[in-house]
């Protein structure tokens, strides 16, 4: 339905500009300058001279056995890391919705990993790993028996310990942003579902599932998005070793830019991080929004 | 009989969750308390004599001499501030629009909102690096504010639209009535009912700046650096310098913590049901 501008809709636009502009100038600008960029080779130690090189960066992405390797690592860490939040964040926000004394606490409690920075988490979780002094091989060792003891950053090992401290980071998200979902459920029509004698699974199916929808959808782009971009925790646990065992894409992005000083290629990288996080966004979009005709 | 395993049932999962959570953090808090003799020891000391000596080392004595942690925490208190008032401003002003006045175009608004909310902050920092470089904003605090306030507009300005719209919607025909113009109406009326929700949206703002690492590793050198920098270059292999890192954790942590439970109240719960009578 298309309408014509009137001035309560000038009105309205009043308000929305100051953040417009300001993004625009702030977020546009260095993206324009990186999409110029990714067509020239241009380094900051060695040659340093300029040259338009056209798609050569890009066409190095889908070359270079390094990168190649990124993305192998990338997709298996964010498989993992959005599967087991949506499911353990569902539950959490499961249980939380119930009613029982302790409730609040729980809640307050569960807020906290999110609010941390992900480098003292990374910090944290590295000393809890730690091969010699760390409290998680004692624990084992006790139960266990001696000999038990994990090499938690090991090549084998390495990226499921950064998958386990990305899951704990950010299950709360999921469980909050479901949580506000359930809670604004209408309560009558809960009311209204018991009434009519629905059992738990109808409830689930037919009220809860569809009016989560949305909510559902938000958080699996968000955690797909952000860990796509992950960067901080694997930084701080591994620095994307041992032997590239997790070398995440952010990690290889930053190391090409500021490790080895390729701007072009490291443009490049960029622009194709933010390729796949909109293909990422416009995909689930679409699913959800065919699912609702 | 349903109700007493109900009861423990909440009560052991409520344990579970809350071990996991906390168990961590504990050990983190007790290392910081320890001498390096008493967090060297195997197996792990669980009962040993507390000492200060790491909190006091970081501010007197401290084991990285490029960064003072004095210097660092006043960036990162500054930085975090500025940054948290700039981009509430400007995104409650669009939150209102897009929520409440939904003007036309408002959807693709919204979409674009969304889609800059997208923008991963590691794929602007290259950019940035040159730029700041050139024009001078290098290892300076308002070189990480100005991006940071960027990041932060469409998380805020998505967050908080969700607010204005669950707020009635006659509020604002009443206080026209009333004589309120537009922007008396959206100050006096419409701000104080959506104050939950910009307090909600706050505790995610000031973590976004407090916390980041991302923009302020490669940003920064040693004048403008703030507390997760610091922290990421404290050496831990070796298991050296681990009470002085509990120190650092454990003061970066407090704030995070205090605003959290603070501020959960406005988290938890319906922000508007009873505003108006129907």
């Amino acid at each position: 339905m298309k309408r014509i501008i009137t001035a309560k809709d000038k009105y309205a636009y009043k308000y929305i500009f100051p953040a417009l502009i300001y993004m625009c100038l702030v977020l546009f600008i260095p993206l324009v300058f990186s999409l110029v960029t990714s067509f020239f080779k241009w380094d900051l130690i060695g040659d340093i001279t300029r040259k338009f090189i056209g798609l050569k960066n890009y066409r190095k992405l889908l070359t270079d056995d390094e990168t190649l390797n990124s993305f192998k690592v990338t997709f298996q860490f964010l498989f993992w890391t959005v599967l087991l939040e949506m499911i353990f964040g569902y539950l959490i926000a499961a249980f939380l919705n119930r009613k029982f004394f302790g409730n609040k606490v729980v809640r307050v409690i569960i807020l906290i990993p999110m609010m941390l920075s992900p480098t003292i988490v990374a910090l944290m979780w590295k000393i809890i790993f730690n091969g010699d002094h760390g409290i998680a091989n004692y624990i084992i060792e006790s139960i266990l028996g001696p000999g038990h003891a994990v090499i938690w950053f090991s090549k084998e090992n390495a990226l499921r310990s950064v998958i386990f401290v990305d899951v704990w980071l950010n299950t709360p998200f999921v469980a909050l942003m479901v949580l506000a979902g359930l809670q604004g459920i209408p309560t009558e029509l809960i009311e209204a579902a018991d009434v009519d004698g629905a059992n738990l699974f109808q409830k689930n199916r037919y009220i809860i599932i569809p009016s989560l929808k949305q909510v559902l959808l938000v958080a699996v782009i968000f955690r797909t998005t952000f860990n796509l971009r992950q960067f901080p925790l694997p930084w701080i646990m591994t620095a994307g070793g041992p032997a590239n065992a997790t070398n995440v894409f952010g990690i290889e992005l930053y190391r090409q830019a500021f490790s080895f000083y390729h701007i072009g290629y490291s443009s490049a990288l960029s622009w194709l991080l933010i390729i796949i996080t909109f293909g990422f966004s416009v995909l689930y979009t679409r699913i959800t929004l065919r699912g609702e005709k | 009989m349903r109700k007493i395993l109900n009861s423990v049932f909440n009560f052991v999962v409520s344990l579970i969750l809350i071990s996991i959570v906390l168990l961590p953090l504990l050990w983190m808090f007790l290392m910081s308390i320890k001498t390096e003799g008493d967090i060297m020891a195997w197996p792990p000391k669980f009962f040993f004599k507390p000492t200060a000596e790491n909190y006091y080392n970081i501010f007197f004595n401290p084991a990285n001499s490029r960064l003072s942690f004095t210097h660092v925490l006043k960036n990162s208190v500054i930085i975090t501030l500025i940054t948290l008032v700039f981009s509430l401003g400007l995104s409650t002003l669009a939150a209102y629009s897009i929520g409440r006045l939904k003007p036309v175009g408002y959807r693709g608004l919204n979409y674009m909102i969304l889609g800059l909310r997208m923008i991963p902050p590691i794929a602007i920092v290259v950019p940035l690096f040159i730029i700041w470089n050139t024009i001078g904003l290098y290892d300076t605090i308002w070189g990480l504010i100005i991006p940071y306030v960027a990041i932060n507009i469409p998380l805020a300005t998505w967050l908080l639209e969700g607010f204005f719209e669950a707020i009635p919607r006659n509020l604002e025909d009443a206080a026209a009535i009333d004589g309120c113009t537009g922007f008396q109406a959206f100050r006096i009326i419409i701000l104080p009912l959506a104050a939950p929700g910009i307090a909600a949206t706050s505790i995610f703002s000031f973590s976004l700046s407090w916390n980041n690492l991302t923009l302020p590793l490669p940003l920064t050198m040693s004048k403008a650096a703030t507390l997760p920098v610091l922290a990421s270059q404290v050496r831990t292999d070796e298991g050296l310098l681990w009470g002085q890192l509990g120190a650092y954790s454990i003061l970066m942590i407090i704030p995070m913590i205090i605003f959290t439970i603070f501020s959960s109240k406005y988290l938890i719960g319906g922000i508007s049901s009873g505003a108006v009578k129907e």
